[in-house]
């Protein structure tokens, strides 16, 4: 599992305005069912653009469109960090 | 004879199908720019030519999976009900998600058209799509809409009618026969595993394949959907089929090492990739405006200072605006009374003209329309804009300690409106039990009648600042109710997933037609409740009833609450309509200033008490819909007990 690289970090960790890749997202199936469906997989790239106070929701960019999530939901997400020469891929 | 067309609008959340179905129907169907309007569908009929077509506005949803209440509903509708079209709504400017949705409608094989909408907010954003190759790739007829303008709607209603007049006379616009439509290809390994479980479904005729079609069943059980492999167990073969799906399931999962429910979603997004990567052209990307806003809005200082003030703005807006109207409009039907003295009738007849009849309508139009009716342009405002999805997002955190998230924010925000669509509009949420607990909250939540009763007393009479703080003790007797309530209700929350929509001028002429619906509304339902009321109140006290009545409530209204004795009548009339109370207090003392039946302190219980005892008569029915009957009696016990309680309190200790 990709869990273990030595890249991968959690969401919430990853601090404002930086472009991530996912590298896999845990939890249970109706979690995941939800994030698959709004377009969330592993291999997405996403842009986090916000995150609130006190364990506040994440704000992305995926898909050329915004979403947010909760803090508990954004941190079943692991994600690495990408070069920013190719975005706007998806 | 009139021949019928059965019309489906399917789409995601916010994406204007409310405003399309309003546009064909002339129908008013709550819009507003936040997901999860329309909570219930709405049908509506109209007719062009001929035809008379019949048009059912889905709620909005993602996904065809059996997540939340309202993604069942619409399979359900397809399936069972067999609309001739399905008409798939998608934004413009968020198409790739849009995508997923209409893919999944794709494979359900029904004639459909494609309505492209808010194009013109996509081209402002830098987004050009050409729609003619999105056609020709998907097959599917495609329509460019500006809906909010009528822009396209024209052309939805003929295309209906030429699709519905091919495809019933066998010319289908694709090829029924085979198993992948168009552009659907979903990778090597998983159309196989489709073909395999459709070949078997085949095989043992499951029933299935006829209200959904092969393509749909197949991948709804690859991906394990719990619903559609309960019922194919149900069949005869149904052991064998699930055998044989479990084989291409464990082949799948063991190829990708993913869930194959992952691996199938996965594969529609990258069908939607591909449609996007030829048919959407990005334009050089300009610094958008909703940005700029919302780094106040959202951020953590500024949005919350900001989310203050506009509140207090939206507040002494209304209050100020609404005083002044029913000064202007007390003054002008003063001038009524003397007509009416004039008419030489006997005091008894006067008396319930007057007083019932005539007394009951000036109390709607002074005292009542003109708070509610700046209220509802500021409401319609706010729902259009875009701002509600920004307070659930400063929100979430805080909701999540009483088990909900921020999404709850918005039908409790719709609330203060009137509770029917609150307690209606908490279905968006995803469990049982975050629908329980923000129903509960929905009821305490002072809707435009109750605030007309706070305004119009406490504000009045004691000043702005008090029916401020009557709104900031509401909303922490708000919190520490729902604390309880979180403890105490069984089941679990899930996280917050949000779309968050970007900023829109709302339209000037669907604002105008919604604040004017929700007007005339008003004016329909409570005109006729508060005369009717007014007239039977007027009975019972010429024939002097009213002293029966009260011996039952005094102990608690008069004792505990330190009250008049009448307003144990006002408050059970008050169930009717939360108005009621109010006016009816006045006319029992045949005044329109409050000031002379209630000291300071007993407006002050009485705002609270009306504000948190029984729900109206109509908000009961919405919460039998949407919680069952049980639950609703707990809710009602429970708002009564705190009504009480609070008020005993509050009148012991001021």
């Amino acid at each position: 599992m990709k869990k273990d690289d030595v890249q991968s970090i959690n969401l919430i960790n990853v601090p404002e305005n930086s472009s991530v890749e996912i590298l896999q997202i845990t939890g249970g199936y109706k979690s995941m069912q939800r994030l698959n469906d709004m377009g969330l997989f592993p291999g997405t790239q996403i842009k986090i653009l916000r995150k609130g106070i006190m364990h506040g929701p994440v704000q992305l960019a995926v898909r050329n469109s915004q979403i947010v999530l909760g803090y508990g939901i954004a941190s079943k997400i692991f994600v690495k960090p990408i070069e920013r020469s190719s975005s706007e891929n998806g | 004879m009139d021949k019928c067309i059965y019309v489906g609008l399917a789409g995601n959340p916010n994406v204007g199908k409310s405003v399309i179905f309003n546009h064909l129907t002339g129908l008013n169907q709550v819009i507003g720019n936040w997901p999860g309007k329309t909570v219930e569908r709405a049908e509506g009929l109209f007719k062009h030519g001929d035809w008379n077509i019949k048009i059912v506005d889905l709620p909005g949803i993602y996904s065809l999976s059996s997540y939340t209440q309202e993604e069942i509903v619409t399979r359900e509708f397809i399936a069972f009900e067999k609309p001739d079209i399905i008409v798939n709504v998608v934004d413009a400017s968020n198409l790739e998600r849009n995508l997923f949705l209409t893919i999944q409608l794709m494979e359900l094989r029904m004639p459909m058209i494609l309505v492209v909408n808010q194009i013109d907010y996509a081209r402002s954003n830098g987004m050009d799509i050409n729609t003619n190759l999105l056609q020709s790739l998907t097959g599917l007829p495609v329509i460019p809409a500006i809906a909010t303008k009528g822009v396209g709607t024209g052309e939805i209603v003929e295309k209906i009618v030429e699709l519905y007049t091919a495809s019933s006379s066998g010319i289908s616009m694709n090829s029924k026969n085979r198993l992948f439509p168009g552009c659907l290809d979903y990778g090597p390994e998983v159309n196989k595993a489709v073909s395999e479980v459709s070949n078997i479904l085949k095989k043992y005729e499951s029933p299935l394949l006829k209200d959904y079609g092969p393509l749909w069943i197949s991948l709804k059980l690859i991906e394990k959907d719990s619903e559609v492999t309960d019922r194919v167990l149900k069949e005869n073969a149904g052991s064998e089929i699930i055998s044989c799906v479990n084989n291409e399931v464990s082949v799948l999962e063991s190829a990708f090492s993913q869930s194959s429910f992952t691996i199938v979603s996965s594969a529609r997004y990258k069908i939607a990739e591909t449609l996007i990567k030829n048919t959407l052209k990005l334009l050089e990307k300009r610094k958008s405006y909703a940005d700029s806003i919302d780094k106040i809005a959202l951020d953590s200082v500024w949005g919350y200072i900001s989310l203050i003030v506009l509140m207090m703005g939206v507040f002494f807006a209304i209050f100020k605006s609404g005083e002044y109207l029913s000064s202007y409009l007390d003054g002008l039907f003063q001038n009524l009374k003397p007509l009416i003295h004039n008419l030489n009738m006997s005091a008894f007849w006067e008396d319930i003209v007057w007083n019932g009849a005539i007394q009951g309508i000036i109390s709607v139009v002074t005292i009542v329309l003109p708070y509610i009716l700046p209220f509802y342009i500021l409401l319609s405002v706010a729902e259009n804009s875009g701002y509600l999805a920004r307070i659930a997002f400063l929100t979430d955190s805080l909701m999540h300690k009483i088990g909900l998230h921020g999404k709850a924010i918005i039908p409790i925000m719709m609330g203060y409106g009137c509770n029917v669509p609150a307690v209606l509009g908490t279905k968006i949420l995803g469990s049982d039990k975050e629908v329980t607990v923000a129903s509960f909250l929905a009821t305490l939540v002072p809707c435009s009648a109750r605030t007309v009763i706070i305004l119009g007393t406490i504000g009045v009479f004691m000043g702005p600042q008090y029916a401020v703080l009557i709104y900031i003790f509401d909303i922490l007797v708000i919190y520490l109710a729902s604390l309880a309530a979180n403890k105490v209700i069984p089941g679990k929350s899930y996280d917050l997933i949000m779309e968050l929509p970007g900023y829109r001028m709302p339209a000037l002429k669907p604002t105008l037609k919604q604040i004017w619906f929700r007007i005339k509304d008003f004016i329909y339902v409570a005109m006729p409740v508060v005369i009717g009321g007014s007239l039977l109140l007027e009975l019972l006290k010429s024939f002097d009833l009213l002293k029966y009545f009260t011996v039952i409530t005094d102990p608690v209204i008069v004792k505990w609450l330190g009250l008049p004795s009448l307003v144990g009548i006002v408050l059970v009339f008050g169930i009717l309509r939360k108005e009621l109370t109010l006016i009816m207090l006045l006319e029992m003392y045949n005044t329109t200033v409050i000031a002379n039946i209630l000291t300071p302190k007993q407006m002050i219980v009485f705002g609270v008490v009306t504000l948190l005892y029984i729900p109206c008569v109509s908000t009961i029915v919405a919460l039998g819909r949407t919680i069952g009957r049980k639950k609703s009696a707990l809710v009602i016990v429970a708002d009564t007990i705190m009504a009480v309680l609070i008020g005993g309190i509050i009148n012991l200790i001021i």
